[in-house]
């Protein structure tokens, strides 16, 4: 290639042309100031220039090809699909939901480390483990020790309140699935 | 009706106004898919998936972005899960989820001007060039627009591009119809 040749003697060597500048070249992709130099450089090699035809061909051969049209029937299918869409009314309700949700699993998870000295009911704790994903947050914010040390709330182990709000919390995204599913009146199908 | 009022009608649940969205962006999407996955069928599968995805993540889509940038990154994300899928399991001579043959007009030659023989010479890329070079030339994307669709970094997507010129440059120039280095995983589906 005779860009990486010795340059003629008194003349300043320049470093060889990459093939992804005559790409970004021959694609239009060169800013102006770096495309003003190459092409003069081009100008004054046949052998670059002869790579820069062959980058054109590729280019010209990568513009001729078209978006396809997708089989009739596609867009159809697409339409006869689509999930029903949950009104706006439902979503709020979710979300107060998940909201209260979170807040009694995290109120109880407060009193968990509030009272440390009582005693906890360790199996209800086990089961929120077993039934809740968000018992896996549960062991973040508090220690399996605190966690275990939950007071009594109106009759309840603390444990047992702590693996309820966690269990809520698991279930809120299931009910929420099962909402979508609902038939929604006013919609058409 | 622009696509900005669909989009913002879509967003507040009018099922109509995403309809109108899925006629507008149906073709594009399974053109990717098909040049993706190489197979028409999964291709109908990536486009019916993405939409219905599209519709349920509706409410989460930012308006003030290309709607086609983000469907195709959608369809974009299924055809990778698919390619995945493909990795793991080996296709076999009577696997009818095998992947279509590449498109062969005729042998690609020298002159590489034939719009068959640089499709089939596209089709020997690998993946993610191949993608590159179909967001790039099929669907006249810019680079940062093939760099959201990707979720790639921007010099990423011009590495991409570039190896894919090369490839197709020594494909299109040897007549050789091979997958390139790297492989694709659907050289099972090639003879």
């Amino acid at each position: 290639v005779s860009d990486t040749l010795p340059p003629p003697s008194g003349a300043r060597a320049e470093p060889p042309v990459p093939d992804e500048a005559l790409e970004a070249l021959a694609a239009g992709e060169l800013p102006a100031a770096e495309a003003a130099p190459l092409r003069a450089r081009v100008a004054a090699d046949p052998a670059l220039a002869g790579r820069l035809a062959r980058a054109l061909l590729v280019e010209e051969a990568l513009r001729s090809l078209r978006v396809e049209p997708a089989p009739q029937g596609v867009v159809a299918r697409v339409l006869l699909g689509l999930p029903r869409p949950v009104p706006a009314s439902r979503r709020v309700l979710l979300g107060r939901f998940a909201a209260a949700a979170a807040s009694f699993a995290l109120a109880a998870l407060s009193l968990a480390e509030a009272a440390p000295a009582l005693a906890a009911e360790a199996p209800a704790l086990r089961l929120a483990e077993a039934v809740a994903p968000a018992a896996a947050l549960a062991r973040r914010v508090g220690s399996p020790e605190t966690l275990s040390a939950v007071p009594d709330v109106a009759g309840l182990p603390g444990a047992a309140w702590a693996a309820l709000g966690a269990a809520l919390l698991a279930a809120g995204p299931l009910l929420a699935r099962r909402w979508r599913r609902a038939p929604s009146p006013g919609r058409p199908s | 009706v622009t696509e900005e009022d669909e989009v913002r009608r879509a967003i507040a649940g009018d099922r109509d106004a995403f309809a109108a969205l899925v006629r507008r962006h149906a073709d594009r999407v399974h053109d990717v898919a098909r040049r993706m996955l190489r197979d028409a069928h999964e291709a109908e599968d990536v486009v019916q998936q993405a939409f219905w995805n599209a519709w349920r993540a509706m409410a989460r889509f930012d308006p003030s972005r290309p709607f086609r940038h983000w469907i195709l990154r959608i369809a974009t994300n299924l055809c990778r899960n698919r390619w995945e899928a493909r990795r793991r399991k080996p296709a076999t001579a009577l696997d009818p989820e095998a992947e279509d043959p590449p498109a062969r007009g005729e042998a690609p030659g020298s002159t590489g001007s034939d719009a068959a023989c640089v499709r089939a010479a596209l089709e020997t890329l690998p993946e993610v060039y191949r993608l590159a070079a179909v967001l790039r030339y099929v669907h006249d994307l810019p680079l940062e627009a093939i760099a959201e669709v990707t979720g790639e970094p921007l010099g990423t997507v011009k590495v991409h591009l570039h190896r894919a010129r090369s490839l197709l440059r020594r494909v299109l120039e040897a007549g050789e119809t091979r997958p390139g280095p790297g492989g694709t995983t659907g050289e099972s589906g090639a003879p």
